[in-house]
Protein backbone atom coordinates (compact mmCIF):
# COMPACT_ATOMS: atom_id res chain seq x y z
CA UNK A 1 0.00 0.00 0.00
CA UNK A 2 2.59 2.71 0.88
CA UNK A 3 5.16 2.62 -1.51
CA UNK A 4 9.16 4.30 -0.92
CA UNK A 5 7.95 7.30 -1.34
CA UNK A 6 5.51 6.76 1.25
CA UNK A 7 8.17 4.68 3.86
CA UNK A 8 11.14 7.73 3.10
CA UNK A 9 8.48 10.09 3.89
CA UNK A 10 7.50 8.88 7.53
CA UNK A 11 11.06 7.98 8.13
CA UNK A 12 11.86 11.67 7.41
CA UNK A 13 8.86 13.27 9.41
CA UNK A 14 9.80 11.02 12.61
CA UNK A 15 13.38 12.48 12.02
CA UNK A 16 12.40 15.90 11.74
CA UNK A 17 10.34 15.55 14.78
CA UNK A 18 12.89 14.46 17.01
CA UNK A 19 15.09 16.97 15.83
CA UNK A 20 12.49 19.40 16.39
CA UNK A 21 12.01 17.93 20.20
CA UNK A 22 15.67 17.73 20.72
CA UNK A 23 17.66 20.80 19.24
CA UNK A 24 18.36 23.89 21.82
CA UNK A 25 18.53 26.27 18.81
CA UNK A 26 14.87 27.62 18.22
CA UNK A 27 15.23 29.17 15.38
CA UNK A 28 16.92 25.94 13.82
CA UNK A 29 13.98 24.17 15.12
CA UNK A 30 11.49 26.52 13.43
CA UNK A 31 13.10 25.76 10.02
CA UNK A 32 12.84 22.03 11.20
CA UNK A 33 9.56 21.81 11.40
CA UNK A 34 8.83 24.19 8.70
CA UNK A 35 10.57 21.41 6.25
CA UNK A 36 8.33 18.51 8.67
CA UNK A 37 4.95 20.18 7.76
CA UNK A 38 5.99 20.81 3.69
CA UNK A 39 7.00 17.04 3.75
CA UNK A 40 3.29 16.17 5.96
CA UNK A 41 1.84 18.00 3.10
CA UNK A 42 2.55 15.84 0.33
CA UNK A 43 2.00 12.96 2.48
CA UNK A 44 -1.24 14.02 3.06
CA UNK A 45 -1.80 14.48 -0.99
CA UNK A 46 -0.35 10.32 -1.38
CA UNK A 47 -3.23 9.13 1.14
CA UNK A 48 -5.72 11.16 -1.20
CA UNK A 49 -6.56 13.97 1.01
CA UNK A 50 -5.91 17.65 -1.09
CA UNK A 51 -8.04 19.33 0.79
CA UNK A 52 -5.69 18.70 4.08
CA UNK A 53 -2.63 18.84 2.03
CA UNK A 54 -3.08 22.25 0.86
CA UNK A 55 -4.06 24.10 4.24
CA UNK A 56 -0.81 21.81 5.83
CA UNK A 57 1.14 23.47 3.49
CA UNK A 58 -0.06 27.04 3.48
CA UNK A 59 -1.16 26.77 7.26
CA UNK A 60 1.72 24.36 8.72
CA UNK A 61 4.68 25.38 6.41
CA UNK A 62 3.76 28.96 6.07
CA UNK A 63 1.96 30.82 8.39
CA UNK A 64 2.81 29.05 11.98
CA UNK A 65 6.81 29.15 10.86
CA UNK A 66 6.12 33.41 10.19
CA UNK A 67 4.80 33.72 13.94
CA UNK A 68 7.30 31.54 15.53
CA UNK A 69 9.83 33.42 13.88
CA UNK A 70 8.44 36.73 14.59
CA UNK A 71 7.83 35.19 18.41
CA UNK A 72 11.74 34.95 18.41
CA UNK A 73 12.79 37.84 16.65
CA UNK A 74 10.62 39.91 19.32
CA UNK A 75 11.36 38.11 22.70
CA UNK A 76 14.99 37.67 24.14
CA UNK A 77 16.14 34.13 25.39
CA UNK A 78 16.48 34.03 29.38
CA UNK A 79 17.36 30.18 29.26
CA UNK A 80 19.21 28.81 32.03
CA UNK A 81 21.98 26.73 29.78
CA UNK A 82 23.01 24.42 32.63
CA UNK A 83 19.14 22.67 33.02
CA UNK B 1 19.12 5.00 37.35
CA UNK B 2 16.93 7.59 38.20
CA UNK B 3 15.66 7.24 34.60
CA UNK B 4 14.85 3.35 34.41
CA UNK B 5 11.24 4.04 35.56
CA UNK B 6 10.43 6.32 33.24
CA UNK B 7 11.82 4.20 29.90
CA UNK B 8 10.57 1.19 31.24
CA UNK B 9 7.31 3.37 31.47
CA UNK B 10 7.79 4.43 28.04
CA UNK B 11 8.26 0.98 26.38
CA UNK B 12 5.23 -0.40 27.76
CA UNK B 13 3.20 2.36 26.45
CA UNK B 14 4.87 1.88 23.17
CA UNK B 15 3.95 -2.05 23.18
CA UNK B 16 0.27 -1.22 24.15
CA UNK B 17 0.03 1.31 20.88
CA UNK B 18 1.84 -0.84 18.67
CA UNK B 19 -0.26 -3.73 19.60
CA UNK B 20 -3.23 -1.66 19.26
CA UNK B 21 -2.08 -0.49 15.74
CA UNK B 22 -1.23 -4.04 14.73
CA UNK B 23 -5.10 -4.76 15.51
CA UNK B 24 -6.00 -1.83 12.60
CA UNK B 25 -7.66 -2.12 10.14
CA UNK B 26 -5.36 -1.30 6.82
CA UNK B 27 -5.74 1.55 4.81
CA UNK B 28 -8.65 1.77 2.45
CA UNK B 29 -10.24 -1.41 3.69
CA UNK B 30 -13.34 -1.94 2.49
CA UNK B 31 -14.60 -3.02 6.34
CA UNK B 32 -13.03 -0.14 8.00
CA UNK B 33 -14.97 1.42 10.97
CA UNK B 34 -15.00 4.55 9.60
CA UNK B 35 -16.80 3.05 6.27
CA UNK B 36 -19.88 3.40 8.09
CA UNK B 37 -23.62 5.15 6.85
CA UNK B 38 -22.50 8.11 7.78
CA UNK B 39 -19.61 8.01 5.04
CA UNK B 40 -21.44 6.34 2.46
CA UNK B 41 -24.44 8.91 3.03
CA UNK B 42 -22.01 11.78 2.49
CA UNK B 43 -20.80 10.00 -0.71
CA UNK B 44 -23.95 9.56 -1.90
CA UNK B 45 -26.29 12.12 -1.30
CA UNK B 46 -23.84 15.29 -1.39
CA UNK B 47 -23.88 16.03 -4.98
CA UNK B 48 -27.49 15.61 -5.50
CA UNK B 49 -28.12 17.50 -2.51
CA UNK B 50 -25.55 20.35 -2.41
CA UNK B 51 -24.67 20.18 -6.45
CA UNK B 52 -20.95 20.54 -5.85
CA UNK B 53 -17.90 18.05 -6.69
CA UNK B 54 -16.16 18.34 -3.19
CA UNK B 55 -17.50 16.67 -0.77
CA UNK B 56 -15.47 18.27 2.58
CA UNK B 57 -16.66 21.70 1.40
CA UNK B 58 -20.04 20.75 1.17
CA UNK B 59 -19.40 19.31 4.45
CA UNK B 60 -17.83 22.39 6.26
CA UNK B 61 -19.62 24.94 4.58
CA UNK B 62 -23.25 23.29 4.36
CA UNK B 63 -23.98 20.31 6.21
CA UNK B 64 -21.78 21.52 9.62
CA UNK B 65 -22.37 25.12 8.61
CA UNK B 66 -23.04 26.01 11.87
CA UNK B 67 -19.83 24.44 13.11
CA UNK B 68 -17.80 26.48 10.70
CA UNK B 69 -19.43 29.73 12.16
CA UNK B 70 -18.25 28.67 15.80
CA UNK B 71 -14.79 27.99 14.01
CA UNK B 72 -14.59 31.59 12.58
CA UNK B 73 -15.99 32.98 15.55
CA UNK B 74 -12.81 31.43 17.16
CA UNK B 75 -10.56 33.43 14.84
CA UNK B 76 -12.24 36.91 15.75
CA UNK B 77 -11.65 35.78 19.55
CA UNK B 78 -7.85 35.18 18.60
CA UNK B 79 -6.73 38.57 17.09
CA UNK B 80 -8.88 39.88 19.57
CA UNK B 81 -6.99 38.99 22.28
CA UNK B 82 -3.56 39.68 20.78
CA UNK B 83 -5.12 42.99 19.92
CA UNK B 84 -5.85 43.27 23.88
CA UNK B 85 -2.62 42.22 24.67
CA UNK B 86 -0.31 43.84 22.61
CA UNK B 87 -2.23 47.04 20.96
CA UNK B 88 -0.13 50.12 22.28
CA UNK B 89 2.22 48.10 23.94
CA UNK B 90 4.53 48.23 21.59
CA UNK B 91 7.28 49.39 24.09
CA UNK B 92 7.65 46.90 26.52
CA UNK B 93 7.76 43.57 24.41
CA UNK B 94 11.84 42.86 25.12
CA UNK B 95 12.91 43.32 21.48
CA UNK B 96 12.64 46.16 19.32
CA UNK B 97 9.73 46.29 16.09
CA UNK B 98 10.90 43.97 13.32
CA UNK B 99 12.62 46.40 10.68
CA UNK B 100 12.09 45.59 7.17
CA UNK B 101 15.04 43.71 5.30
CA UNK B 102 17.46 45.39 2.77
CA UNK B 103 18.29 42.20 1.08
CA UNK B 104 17.99 42.73 -2.73
CA UNK B 105 16.95 39.02 -3.89
CA UNK B 106 14.87 39.17 -0.70
CA UNK B 107 12.65 42.13 -2.15
CA UNK B 108 12.76 41.36 -5.81
CA UNK B 109 11.97 37.83 -5.40
CA UNK B 110 9.11 38.62 -2.99
CA UNK B 111 7.89 41.41 -5.47
CA UNK B 112 7.54 39.22 -8.33
CA UNK B 113 6.18 35.87 -6.27
CA UNK B 114 3.38 38.01 -4.00
CA UNK B 115 0.93 38.47 -7.03
CA UNK B 116 0.79 34.69 -8.32
CA UNK B 117 0.35 33.60 -4.66
CA UNK B 118 -2.38 35.78 -4.06
CA UNK B 119 -4.09 35.19 -7.51
CA UNK B 120 -3.72 31.83 -6.37
CA UNK B 121 -4.92 32.00 -3.24
CA UNK B 122 -8.35 33.99 -4.89
CA UNK B 123 -8.56 30.74 -7.12
CA UNK B 124 -8.28 28.46 -3.79
CA UNK B 125 -11.25 30.50 -2.70
CA UNK B 126 -13.57 30.66 -5.16
CA UNK B 127 -12.78 27.66 -6.35
CA UNK B 128 -12.75 25.70 -3.11
CA UNK B 129 -16.33 23.44 -3.97
CA UNK B 130 -15.42 22.44 -7.57
CA UNK B 131 -11.59 21.76 -6.98
CA UNK B 132 -9.46 20.79 -3.99
CA UNK B 133 -9.33 23.78 -1.21
CA UNK B 134 -12.06 26.29 -0.15
CA UNK B 135 -12.48 29.22 2.15
CA UNK B 136 -9.98 27.92 4.83
CA UNK B 137 -7.14 26.73 3.02
CA UNK B 138 -7.34 29.67 0.26
CA UNK B 139 -7.72 32.14 3.03
CA UNK B 140 -4.80 31.03 4.57
CA UNK B 141 -2.85 31.84 0.92
CA UNK B 142 -3.70 34.97 0.38
CA UNK B 143 -3.06 35.56 4.48
CA UNK B 144 0.88 33.84 3.59
CA UNK B 145 1.11 36.33 0.84
CA UNK B 146 0.57 39.21 2.72
CA UNK B 147 2.82 38.32 5.97
CA UNK B 148 5.33 37.49 3.02
CA UNK B 149 5.29 41.21 2.17
CA UNK B 150 5.27 41.66 6.02
CA UNK B 151 8.59 39.91 6.49
CA UNK B 152 10.22 41.53 3.63
CA UNK B 153 9.30 45.31 3.90
CA UNK B 154 8.49 45.66 7.27
CA UNK B 155 5.51 46.64 9.34
CA UNK B 156 5.29 50.34 8.78
CA UNK B 157 4.88 50.03 5.24
CA UNK B 158 2.59 47.00 5.43
CA UNK B 159 0.47 49.13 7.52
CA UNK B 160 0.95 52.18 4.80
CA UNK B 161 -0.66 49.54 2.30
CA UNK B 162 -2.97 48.09 4.57
CA UNK B 163 -4.26 49.69 7.34
CA UNK B 164 -5.08 48.37 10.44
CA UNK B 165 -8.52 49.46 10.55
CA UNK B 166 -8.86 48.04 6.98
CA UNK B 167 -7.66 44.48 8.78
CA UNK B 168 -10.07 44.61 11.41
CA UNK B 169 -13.23 45.52 9.48
CA UNK B 170 -12.65 42.85 6.80
CA UNK B 171 -12.30 40.70 9.42
CA UNK B 172 -15.64 41.44 11.25
CA UNK B 173 -17.39 42.25 8.17
CA UNK B 174 -16.91 38.60 7.23
CA UNK B 175 -18.22 37.27 10.43
CA UNK B 176 -21.18 39.73 9.93
CA UNK B 177 -21.36 38.52 5.90
CA UNK B 178 -21.13 34.68 7.23
CA UNK B 179 -24.85 35.40 9.30
CA UNK B 180 -26.33 37.37 6.85
CA UNK B 181 -26.28 34.33 4.77
CA UNK B 182 -27.68 32.11 7.42
CA UNK B 183 -30.26 34.48 7.75
CA UNK B 184 -31.02 34.60 4.40
CA UNK B 185 -32.21 31.08 4.88
CA UNK B 186 -34.75 32.47 7.81
CA UNK B 187 -35.74 35.19 5.25
CA UNK B 188 -36.46 32.47 2.84
CA UNK B 189 -38.61 30.24 5.28
CA UNK B 190 -36.17 27.30 6.29
CA UNK B 191 -33.78 26.98 9.18
CA UNK B 192 -30.86 29.01 9.39
CA UNK B 193 -28.21 28.77 7.21
CA UNK B 194 -30.82 26.45 4.84
CA UNK B 195 -29.02 26.04 1.08
CA UNK B 196 -30.98 23.36 -0.98
CA UNK B 197 -33.63 23.54 1.81
CA UNK B 198 -34.47 26.66 1.30
CA UNK B 199 -34.66 27.13 -2.17
CA UNK B 200 -31.48 28.27 -3.31
CA UNK B 201 -30.67 27.63 -6.95
CA UNK B 202 -27.80 25.36 -6.80
CA UNK B 203 -27.18 26.10 -10.74
CA UNK B 204 -24.82 23.66 -12.75
CA UNK B 205 -22.79 21.26 -10.79
CA UNK B 206 -18.99 21.93 -11.46
CA UNK B 207 -19.37 25.51 -12.44
CA UNK B 208 -17.91 28.68 -10.74
CA UNK B 209 -21.44 30.12 -9.67
CA UNK B 210 -23.17 26.63 -8.12
CA UNK B 211 -23.95 25.59 -4.92
CA UNK B 212 -26.14 28.34 -3.59
CA UNK B 213 -24.95 29.49 -0.31
CA UNK B 214 -21.66 27.35 -0.47
CA UNK B 215 -19.70 29.93 -2.66
CA UNK B 216 -20.78 33.02 -0.56
CA UNK B 217 -19.99 31.64 2.79
CA UNK B 218 -16.57 30.17 1.27
CA UNK B 219 -15.74 33.51 0.30
CA UNK B 220 -16.57 35.18 3.09
CA UNK B 221 -14.48 32.61 5.59
CA UNK B 222 -11.36 33.47 2.74
CA UNK B 223 -11.26 36.85 3.92
CA UNK B 224 -12.01 35.80 7.09
CA UNK B 225 -9.16 34.01 7.46
CA UNK B 226 -6.79 36.20 5.43
CA UNK B 227 -7.64 39.27 7.54
CA UNK B 228 -7.26 37.59 10.79
CA UNK B 229 -3.31 35.78 9.57
CA UNK B 230 -2.64 39.47 8.82
CA UNK B 231 -3.88 41.21 11.62
CA UNK B 232 -2.51 38.86 13.99
CA UNK B 233 1.00 39.33 12.00
CA UNK B 234 1.02 43.01 11.89
CA UNK B 235 0.22 42.88 15.98
CA UNK B 236 2.93 41.00 16.87
CA UNK B 237 5.30 42.32 14.67
CA UNK B 238 5.23 45.64 16.59
CA UNK B 239 4.42 49.72 15.31
CA UNK B 240 0.78 49.28 15.94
Amino acid sequence: MIGWFGVGSLVFLLTCAIIVARTRDLLAATIVFAAYSLVMAMTWQQLRAPDVAITEAALGAGVTTLLFLLAIARTRRTEDESA
Amino acid sequence: MRQLPAFLLVVAIAYVLALALSEAPAFGRVDAPARNEVMRFYLDEECEQSGIPNTVTAIIFDYRGYDTMGEATVLFTAVGAAAAVLAGHSGTLVARPMAASDDVILRMVSRMVIPFVQIFGIYVIVYGHVSPGGGFAGGTILGGSMALYLFVFGPKRTVKKLPLAWGEIADGAAAFWYVLVGLGGILLGANFLANAAAGVPLGVRGQLFSGGTIWLIGLGVGVKVAATIINLLVHLAGET
